[in-house]
């Protein structure tokens, strides 16, 4: 191993943002380190592979992969692995994150941001650099623009954006105690990658297709095989043409939402690396989507018609169907129609100089993606 | 799994012994009466001809010819085991008749002891037969080693259990009774006779004073099934379990003991064989008292033959709904009011480990089931509750999230479905600020989730062995499969949790004043399981006696087959009854039901509240 170029090690590198950014650096020449802990049956090593094969790369010699478990202390490293780490200084590129909003996962939020973060950094102190993957929406509950600095919100929508904010504090008071380079990343939501609508993740943008794609096909198994009284109790019918007619109001209530593809994110992020830059980075889309556009995205895209976009006050009282669907889609609602602009001044000179551009989401994209998502039953059998 | 490893996960639980499926049980059992021609029996006399333990004998040879393959084994046994005894009966055959192409069976061993033995119970039904002694010789119990008895006797009545006491006293000869044949905890192991009462089948209803007279030999489940043709139900233990068994064991509790109690209240009289071989009736002026409680190890006080039960009506509009909570603490506290306000029939806080396991048809499915109630659905505890519709109606005001019976139905029936990854993951999406869990209890959302889970009988059938998904199709067709009242009344999937490993129960009666004390107990045993390396889990929680005190199991699991965990689960139980120890030295309303042993009939008054007796 050559000890002068970086090398990076990687925890969550079997995730969708770090195994995207693993591929990333190896495409570019460099060596990476992907921390992995075994799952299912199956080794790190052999999870790994089979990840590496998804991307349809051979990643060779310069892809190593160390057994670790960031909710143990020491990250559970082979003593070699250790001493390998000690003697390369590797750039640390903390990827490994519990994403959901669910409150009774909490506990599980906190062990795996906060206490992986900890685990991480004190096994890795003697780091040359240190990168944290955070979120755009550590910014909390707010309005207007939120600025590459650090975040202290009054409140936040969920524990998932507590746990990242209160990590995010905790590396720079560690970092700049330690003297050690930081950089904290904060993409939006990210989605597939913008040409080939491959992901490793199926949720926020996905999941109101998901949910509905599930609902009709149930709706319609209702009416074809069975009595259709489900159905017709939900006010749910099929026209002449057989398209599924879901008689579903939703309100836009202004703002947007920010998305960004896997594969803008990581070359953003690695452009920002490799330029060994320091400091607080957005990496988000300078376009983003309203409700309004996205829900006819996603109305053409199942083929239900029937959805409409209604102001708040036409609604009425919704129907158990418009009551259903807005309990389901009430944790990413913030989100959807978020009124929070994210600046992204520090980022847009490092985009520039290496002609990174945020892919728009048309409907082109999202169907592409939604392909993917619906042919491998929303991750289920990707790697089966 | 191949049939010698099978043969040895028998968890000695019985069901095989009775029709709880509605199949008909093992002909060749009920035929012949003696264990070793049930399933369990051929599972172990098969697991002792591979090791070479027994030798092939006429009684063998008989065992293994009796069994017609018939599939009623494998049907009953996968539901609540996982296993295919069929395997073993057919493997048990062939090595028979491989043995026999190169030497005749052996014959009996002639032997004073059993021919006074045979001249009081009849020639069938005693025994020195190796084939039948390996059969009573052992169980999963961790702490119990193997000991093979001399001798196997199955009276038929009273009489002939006072004639055997007597024949023991006589020719000093131990004695251990077991009642159906089962055996878990290894107390009914003995080197000399062991009684077994399955032969005595009184039932005789008295429905004038509530009251039904049973002999020893009548099951949980039997007896159960009569008492509901008749409009009643029994507080009744594990279904295979033989109800007198469980009373003098150490006293029947169940979800129904919140209202129904436990101990004596259980039964009005009783007739038992005392050890001098003396007929003694409970109700006697002149009998001992055994409704009392003394914290030691009580010896058997006698063979209980018969005893007159309790009988409790049922409604028609009697049903079942489960209270989900996220966190056990507030399960038990609202499990708590409910029995301080007498609301329920039944009533218990149950753990995922719980709930998974009785609701899947299959181990992998319980599995995925853990997962999904803890992690997916957000569920920390539910709060069963068993009760009328005005039971129902009190919960449904008290403004709790409420899985109706319905929804239950909708859960038990979509299972696979639920625990496909996509469903997973939709799930976790779900989560806000509120768990999964109270989006499936709204009342409004009901009809929505039937049409997306899609319940059916093939759909939870698509969830076992390919070759038993029409038997189970059939089998969920029927509506009591998916009520919880009936599963409850008639506990069949209870045994389901001894599934993935023999269970090892510790059980407690507690204070329930506070519910932290039942957070810090599930601390202690965690910890336990953490350092002994060995897996388990809370059970279960039923209020008693107006919510005053609970009964509380603790559940340790192993494979009795692996030496290795063997070792670690006795230091494991060494340490728990340490722990319970410190806590009964600490507050000695924690009582451990170890010291219930024998104690079996004592009033409830007497072991919740031994710290209260007058001095």
């Amino acid at each position: 191993m050559n000890h002068t170029q970086p090398v990076f090690f990687i925890t969550g590198g079997s995730g969708f943002l770090g195994s995207r950014i693993a591929v990333e650096l190896l495409k570019g020449g460099a060596t990476v380190i992907l921390a992995v802990r075994g799952r299912d049956g199956k080794s790190p090593r052999q999870r790994v592979d089979k990840l590496m094969e998804w991307y349809g790369i051979r990643p060779g010699h310069r892809l190593l992969v160390m057994p670790a478990r960031i909710d143990h202390p020491g990250l559970d490293l082979d003593p070699t692995d250790r001493q390998t780490c000690r003697e390369i200084r590797p750039v640390v590129i903390h990827c490994a994150a519990d994403t959901s909003f669910a409150r009774h996962h909490r506990g599980r939020a906190r062990q795996v941001n906060l206490q992986g973060l900890e685990h991480v950094f004190s096994t890795l102190r003697n780091t040359r650099h240190f990168v944290h993957m955070s979120t755009a929406y550590t910014a909390g509950i707010r309005k207007g623009t939120c600025l590459e600095e650090p975040h202290h919100p009054a409140g936040f929508f969920n524990h998932y954006e507590e746990s990242k904010q209160r990590a995010e504090e905790w590396i720079i008071r560690m970092c700049r105690r330690e003297r050690i380079p930081l950089t904290l990343l904060r993409p939006s939501i990210v989605y597939g990658d913008s040409v080939t609508g491959r992901s490793l993740r199926f949720n926020a943008l996905y999941y109101p297709v998901r949910s509905l794609l599930k609902l009709r096909d149930s709706l319609q198994r209702n009416i074809r095989e069975g009595n259709g009284r489900r159905a017709r109790e939900l006010g749910v019918r099929t026209d002449r043409k057989g398209n599924l007619v879901m008689p579903l109001r939703v309100t836009d209530t202004g703002g947007g939402v920010d998305l960004i593809p896997v594969d803008h994110l990581a070359r953003a992020a690695t452009a920002i690396v490799r330029e060994g830059q320091t400091g607080i980075f957005h990496i988000v889309s300078r376009q983003r989507q309203s409700f309004s556009r996205l829900t006819e995205f996603v109305a053409q895209y199942t083929g239900i018609r029937g959805i409409s976009i209604s102001p708040a006050a036409d609604l009425g009282s919704p129907t158990p169907l418009e009551q259903f669907i807005s309990q389901l889609m009430d944790p990413y609602q913030p989100y959807f129609c978020d009124r929070r602009v994210f600046d992204d001044r520090r980022t847009a000179p490092v985009l520039q100089r290496t002609g990174l551009t945020c892919p728009e989401l048309d409907y082109a994209t999202f169907t592409r993606c939604m392909d993917y998502g619906v042919s491998v039953n929303w991750g289920a059998e990707i790697f089966r | 799994m191949d049939a010698q490893k099978t043969a040895t996960q028998c968890r000695h639980y019985a069901m095989c012994k009775i029709d709880f499926l509605d199949t008909g049980i093992c002909p060749a059992g009920k035929a012949h009466g003696y264990t070793g021609f049930y399933p369990q029996g051929r599972m172990d006399i098969y697991a002792a001809l591979c090791q070479k333990k027994i030798p092939v004998t006429r009684a063998l040879v008989e065992i293994a010819d009796s069994c017609t393959l018939c599939d009623i084994c494998d049907r009953q046994c996968y539901f609540v085991a996982g296993l295919r005894p069929r395997q073993v009966a057919a493997a048990l055959k062939k090595k028979v008749k491989e043995s026999l192409l190169h030497s005749s069976p052996q014959d009996p061993i002639p032997d004073p002891f059993l021919e006074k033995l045979q001249k009081i119970v009849g020639n069938r039904w005693a025994t020195n037969d190796p084939a039948h002694r390996i059969c009573y010789a052992h169980d999963p119990c961790p702490v119990s080693p193997e000991t093979l008895p001399d001798y196997v006797a199955l009276p038929a009545d009273t009489r002939q259990v006072q004639r055997i006491v007597r024949l023991c006293n006589r020719h000093r000869v131990p004695f251990a009774v077991r009642g159906n044949g089962s055996s878990v905890m290894g107390f009914v192991l003995t080197p000399g006779l062991v009684i077994d009462t399955v032969r005595m089948r009184e039932l005789h209803f008295d429905p004038k004073n509530w009251v039904v007279r049973i002999g020893a030999g009548i099951s949980a489940f039997e007896l159960q099934k009569e008492a509901q043709k008749r409009g009643f139900r029994v507080n009744a233990a594990e279904p295979s379990a033989s109800c007198i068994g469980n009373i003098m064991c150490s006293g029947i509790f169940s979800l129904f003991s919140a209202s129904y109690g436990t101990g004596a209240d259980n039964f009005v009289d009783l007739e038992m064989v005392d050890r001098q071989g003396r007929i003694l009736r409970l109700s006697d002026p002149g009998a001992p008292n055994l409704l009392a409680f003394q914290k030691t190890d009580a010896p058997l006080p006698g063979i209980c033959t018969r005893a007159a039960i309790r009988l409790h009506p049922v409604f028609a509009d009697e049903t079942a709904a489960a209270v989900p909570f996220q966190n056990r603490s507030a399960a038990v506290k609202f499990a708590r009011e409910l029995a301080a306000r007498r609301l329920g029939t039944g009533l218990g806080v149950l753990g995922t480990e719980y709930i998974s396991t009785f609701l899947s048809p299959s181990p992998d499915l319980a599995r995925q089931a853990r997962s999904l109630f803890a992690e997916d659905l957000g569920i920390g505890a539910l709060v069963l509750v068993l009760g009328d519709r005005h039971t129902l109606q009190a919960i449904q005001d008290m403004e709790v999230p409420v899985m109706s019976p319905g929804l239950i139905r909708t859960l038990i029936l979509s299972l696979p479905n639920l625990c496909r990854q996509d469903w997973k993951s939709d799930l976790t999406g779900m989560g806000g600020d509120r768990p999964p869990y109270e989006l499936f209890c709204r009342p409004e959302f009901e009809g929505i989730l039937e049409t997306l889970l899609e319940p059916s009988p093939q759909t939870l059938a698509s969830g076992v062995d390919p070759d038993l998904r029409d038997f189970f199709t059939t089998l969920y067709a029927r509506p009591e499969m998916t009520d919880i009242l009936w599963l409850n009344t008639f506990r069949i999937i209870s045994s389901r949790m001894g599934r993935e490993g023999h269970v090892v129960a510790f059980i407690l009666y507690i204070p329930l004043e506070d519910p932290r004390l039942v957070e810090k107990l599930d601390a202690s045993f965690r910890e336990i399981t953490r350092s002994h390396r060995v897996r388990g889990d809370f059970g279960f929680l039923t209020p008693l006696d107006g919510g005053r005190m609970a009964v509380l199991e603790w559940d340790l699991y192993l494979d009795h087959t692996d030496p290795g965990e063997i070792k670690r689960m006795q230091g494991a139980m060494a340490a728990a009854g340490e722990m319970i120890e410190g806590y009964f030295e600490r507050d000695p309303r924690v009582l451990w039901i170890r010291y219930l042993l024998y104690q079996g009939l004592a009033r409830k008054e007497s072991f919740l509240y031994h710290s209260a007796a007058l001095k």
